[in-house]
């Protein structure tokens, strides 16, 4: 039985039409990106570690941490779990043959690396500075090759918006016999709500990018203060985009979470509607919090008392979903697996990001706080704690279906807790500076600062030995794993049903749904056999 | 939905005559945005518009007969448009507006309902005020003879004689003063100061002399308060904006020290009652035994000759730091650029 | 009837799920235009006089022209998705025709219109140098005016393109009763350039 890697030569890979290869060009391409975005943090970190012995230049620093950020953001966390693993996994999910639009698929893999293209083009002219935010007037006014970056990003969230238009359509109009709205898998609930979110969000970015581009050809002044227009005014267009942002990167990586903890707990999950409605609630706030970003931008104080104030309901649909995961591996039968480890991961990591969010939101202590590095800590711990942990579930948990082949699992757990134990050193020193009013973005530092820098880039250094690690198992897996049967872990979605790696058309037979795909039960299990 | 492929969901005499009906709306928006009717022409006009929308969508774009979901789809477009526009509508048209009650007259106000009653409390408060804002010009303890009083032609009232006051010596006059200003003098209108204030004000400034007759039935109508009524009708905005409070604390809270504090309200307490509360000018006043008006601020004016102006005689501000005095003329650029 | 993609059950599936992911595309394009009007929202009613005294600028006469050749496009699309469903196929060529003409028709005048404006000098606030218009925010508007009037003319070239793919796709026969989701889809975009300048020119022509 020929399954959908069968078909060999570049040729056959660029030109498919096959969501599950187009997820794995993602996945691969978006693992190239995380790898440089990576180089250029554990640069950054290197040139940290002594404040006197200068590694970057100021303004080498400043563009390296752009790309570092606009590389990881764009190009990394926000395409990073609907790209890759949605696209090979939501049609199978859904027992579908493929997504809604398999060419538009196949274009918006293509409109994602053309804007990649133009944005790392930027490093080898003028660069970029000014990060990942392009705030005006800076960005209008600086001669680094910032257009480039722009333009990049302004495609590739084109690219985005199709894929998230692919996936609504797809589970609204291909969704199996019998998968009713109530049995579908919260993986899925989870990739819905982000779709939704970026048709909604991303076409603002796009008009924002073209308001920026034309600001800087046309010199239309409408967020450029010496014209009469408005820099804040900026800040809004960018981060009713951004901050919903945010949540792209974050519920797709709560999805996959939702799918692993109750296989490996072998626990229904607990509390099902309350997980996939509050993906909807959290979609919804996203849109009205914004303005917390800029608490300290000038806007006025009634915005700023508003924001903070809504911003306090993110915790209410995000504490409903932390308590229903705890909730279901309560009294469950716990098998640590890689995927779970990655789960348990990013519990620990987004609840200690969730919860410093509370103290950023309040906003008395925004104020001191805005753009120390407790703001760094924060967002790291939320989108490497929250999104790559939730990635790297994913990836360790649908490996097997990706590939037919089993990884060692004691390889992955060394690369676990290298990456986790390296997390906490590089980043919690980092609320400590940030607390003791470290500011961001800064080339240098003050001497008092020096110690706990320097725990940081140590840390930094075992989450570069972890993903280093990774690569070199993953890759000897591909080569020459074990083969993992169909269904190695006894999971009970739909993408489980079918053979490992799956036919080109998915099923052999069409699959017909006749119950909830979360009924696990403890005993009787059969689990990958090389732990 | 069961129109596909079963024949046409309009038929072509229907595409007609709604384009007819489109292109009379047309006609009536043009003809009526030839009418003044004020504000009413924008809602007219988007009336208008937004009929047209729906015939497009309903008739045009078959939402008429297509299945519901796809026009929940595209208003869940216009609900979230209207989200971004009114939470950035919270910041742009906001700024500034957001006022407190500041501790520096909410004592007052928690003391009498009826400011006009001269009280301890409120000679005390207004002591504190008139070393921020007043003594510059009328001197430390009312002389007349402030820092600045010498660059002004008529020179600033001495409040420890009785004769020669404008509106009389009342505290209800010194009340009228403070609201609308002395024309044909440096004395500018302080209506931007809480109402409190200014009756604590008023009440030191006259404690300043000897004891004045009795305020009369018609000083209140002049001024127009009723004094047998409680204060809440008077005291109408106890509250000042965040900006303005932040400048007042920096320089009430300084211990000594007068002028230190923003920009803004360095400017507030030394140059407005010259050059205007937003540097326009207009205002007479004496140079030298010489009359002459203020004349606005304008853009070309660089941050060196704003410093060596400030510096200059004709103002004598010389309390002030080589930092303060580059904050001063950043804001006095900035107000030029307004 | 033509054969539907392997991955749908049927055809009236296939077009139903075209249809919709038309509906959603057309959201992001709500809210792409949709920025740059809250961004006329907000400076409008920052600087009303400014807004008001440059809108006096723009040609009534002109605009109102364009509105009457834009939905006169809208009914000739109409016409030829109904004469399309009908199976009429010269009718529907023409239709197309028609509507190709109008937008060409439209294009034109924003040709004469946007020379004026550059002679005059009403041009973005960087390059503005029109010595008439003396507050300082009216180059505002001017940008907006450009910026907004601008994406839509993008659009409707775009649009010029799909249509021009149908025509030929109609006049080949291939688009006929039996298969005309091509036609609905791109008549529904056109009608939505259609809608985007209904609200533009009582915004920016009449009201300021």
């Amino acid at each position: 039985m020929s399954n959908y890697l069968a078909a060999k030569g570049l040729r056959s890979w660029l030109t498919t039409l096959d969501h599950k290869r187009i997820g794995l060009m993602y996945l691969f391409s978006i693992f190239v990106f995380f790898l440089l975005g990576g180089i250029f943090a554990l640069i950054l970190r290197l040139h940290l570690f002594g404040w006197g012995k200068d590694l970057l230049s100021a303004d080498m620093y400043n563009q390296f941490f752009t790309f570092h950020g606009a590389i990881m953001i764009f190009l990394v966390i926000i395409p990073g779990i609907p790209g890759a693993l949605g696209n090979f996994i939501l049609p199978i999910m859904l027992g579908a043959k493929d997504v809604a639009f398999p060419r538009l698929n196949l274009a918006s893999y293509y409109i994602f690396m053309v804007g990649a293209i133009f944005a790392a083009s930027a490093l080898f002219l003028r660069g970029a500075d000014g990060g990942w935010t392009f705030y005006t007037p800076y960005s209008i006014r600086t001669n680094t090759t910032v257009l480039l970056v722009l333009t990049g990003a302004l495609i590739a969230g084109f690219s985005s918006i199709l894929t998230a238009l692919n996936f609504i359509i797809s589970i609204h109009k291909l969704r199996a016999p019998g998968m009713t709205w109530d049995r579908l898998p919260l993986f899925l609930w989870a990739l819905y709500a982000t779709s939704i979110i970026q048709i909604l969000a991303t076409p603002v970015l796009a008009i924002t990018l073209v308001l920026l581009i034309a600001e800087r050809v046309l010199q239309i002044g409408i967020f450029d203060p010496k014209l009469g227009g408005d820099p804040i005014l900026f800040q809004h267009f960018f981060w009713f985009y951004s901050h919903p942002a945010v949540y792209i990167m974050i519920l797709p990586a709560m999805g996959v979470i939702s799918e692993v903890i109750p296989v490996f707990s072998r626990k229904p999950i607990f509390g099902y509607k309350a997980i996939a409605y509050s993906s909807f609630g959290i979609a919804l706030i996203a849109f009205i919090v914004w303005g917390h970003h800029m608490v300290v931008s000038g806007q006025s104080e009634l915005a700023n008392f508003l924001f903070s104030l809504l911003t306090m309901f993110v915790a209410v649909p995000t504490g409903i979903k932390v308590f229903s995961w705890v909730g279901t591996m309560y009294r469950g039968s716990i098998h640590l697996y890689a995927p779970m480890l990655y789960a348990l991961g990013f519990l620990e990591l987004f609840t200690i990001g969730g919860l410093t969010g509370i103290f950023l939101a309040t906003l008395a202590i925004d104020v001191h706080m805005t753009d120390t590095y407790f703001v760094v800590a924060h967002f790291h711990y939320v989108m490497v704690g929250g999104t790559i942990m939730g990635l790297l579930a994913g990836v360790h948990y649908w490996f097997p279906k990706m590939t037919g082949r089993l990884y060692s699992e004691r390889d992955a757990a060394i690369s676990f807790w290298s990456i986790l134990i390296g997390f906490n050193v590089t980043f919690f020193p980092q609320f400590i500076l940030g607390a003791q009013g470290m500011p961001r973005r800064y080339w240098h530092y003050l001497p008092e600062y020096t110690m706990l820098n320097r725990v940081s880039t140590v840390g930094s250094w075992f989450i570069g030995f972890g993903f280093l690690y990774l690569m070199i198992y993953m890759w000897k897996a591909v080569r020459y794993g074990k083969a993992s049967g169909s269904n190695p872990w006894s999971a009970l979605t739909l993408e489980w049903q079918t053979s490992s790696p799956p036919p080109t058309e998915n099923f052999e037979i069409d699959p017909v749904v006749t119950d909830w795909p979360y009924a696990y039960a403890p005993d009787n299990v059969h689990m990958a056999v090389n732990k | 939905m069961a129109s596909h492929s079963s024949g046409p969901h309009l038929s072509v005499r229907s595409v007609l005559s709604l384009g007819g009906l489109l292109l009379v709306l047309t006609l009536v928006t043009v003809l009526v945005s030839f009418v003044d009717l004020g504000k009413l022409n924008f809602f007219v006009a988007a009336l208008v518009a937004i009929c047209k929308a729906t015939i497009v969508l309903y008739f045009f774009m078959n939402l008429r007969h297509d299945s519901r979901d796809n026009a929940v789809i595209f208003l869940t477009s216009l609900v979230f448009l209207t989200i971004f526009f009114v939470l950035t509508s919270v910041d742009v048209f906001f700024r500034g507006d957001v006022k407190v009650k500041g501790a520096f007259f909410q004592a007052v106000a928690s003391v009498t309902k009826k400011p006009w009653i001269k009280t301890p409390e409120l000679v005390a408060h207004g002591k504190e005020q008139y070393a921020i804002q007043c003594a510059m010009c009328h001197g430390a303890v009312g002389a007349g003879n402030g820092p600045a009083a010498a660059a002004l032609v008529p020179p600033p009232r001495d409040f420890t004689k009785p004769d020669g006051w404008k509106n009389g010596r009342k505290a209800t006059m010194v009340f009228k003063t403070l609201k609308d200003g002395l024309a044909g003098s440096a004395m500018a209108s302080y209506a931007t100061l809480p109402e409190d204030d200014r009756w604590a004000l008023a009440h030191y400034i006259i404690s300043l002399g000897s004891e004045p007759p009795a305020d009369t039935a018609e000083d209140f109508a002049v001024i127009g308060i009723d004094p047998n009524k409680e204060g809440s009708t008077v005291i109408k905005e106890p509250k000042i904006t965040i900006r303005q409070a932040m400048a007042l604390l920096q320089t009430s809270s300084s211990g000594g020290r007068l002028y230190t504090g923003s920009a803004e309200g360095q400017y507030g307490q030394l140059c407005a009652s010259c050059h205007g509360d937003k540097g326009q000018g207009g205002i007479k006043v004496g140079q030298y035994g010489l009359y002459a008006v203020t004349k606005p601020f304008d853009r070309a004016m660089t941050e060196d000759a704003i410093i060596a102006s400030i510096r200059g005689t004709a103002h004598r501000v010389t309390t002030l730091s080589q930092e303060e005095l580059t904050a001063l003329a950043r804001f006095v650029q900035n107000a030029a650029k307004r | 009837m033509r054969h539907h993609a392997h991955h749908f059950a049927s055809a009236e599936a296939e077009f139903e799920a075209s249809k919709q992911g038309m509906w959603v595309f057309l959201v992001t394009e709500v809210l792409m235009f949709g920025g740059l009007l809250v961004g006329y929202g907000i400076f409008r009613n920052l600087y009303p006089e400014a807004f008001h005294e440059a809108h006096k600028h723009l040609a009534v006469s002109l605009g109102a022209i364009n509105t009457v050749f834009l939905i006169s496009s809208s009914v000739t699309m109409a016409l030829a998705v109904t004469y399309t469903q009908m199976g009429k196929r010269v009718a529907a060529s023409c239709s197309l025709i028609g509507t190709l003409t109008l937008a060409f028709s439209f294009l034109c005048v924003k040709y004469v219109e946007y020379s004026h404006k550059f002679h005059d000098g009403l041009l973005p606030a960087g390059y503005f140098t029109n010595t008439e218009l003396k507050l300082p925010e009216a180059p505002l508007f001017f940008s907006l005016y450009f910026m907004t009037t601008g994406l839509h003319m993008l659009h409707v070239l775009i649009g010029m393109g799909l249509l021009i793919w149908i025509l030929r796709r109609t006049w080949s026969g291939e688009l006929s009763s039996g298969y005309c989701t091509p036609t609905e889809l791109v008549g529904f975009y056109w009608h939505f350039v259609d809608l985007v300048w209904i609200f533009l020119f009582p915004l920016l022509y009449l009201v300021g």
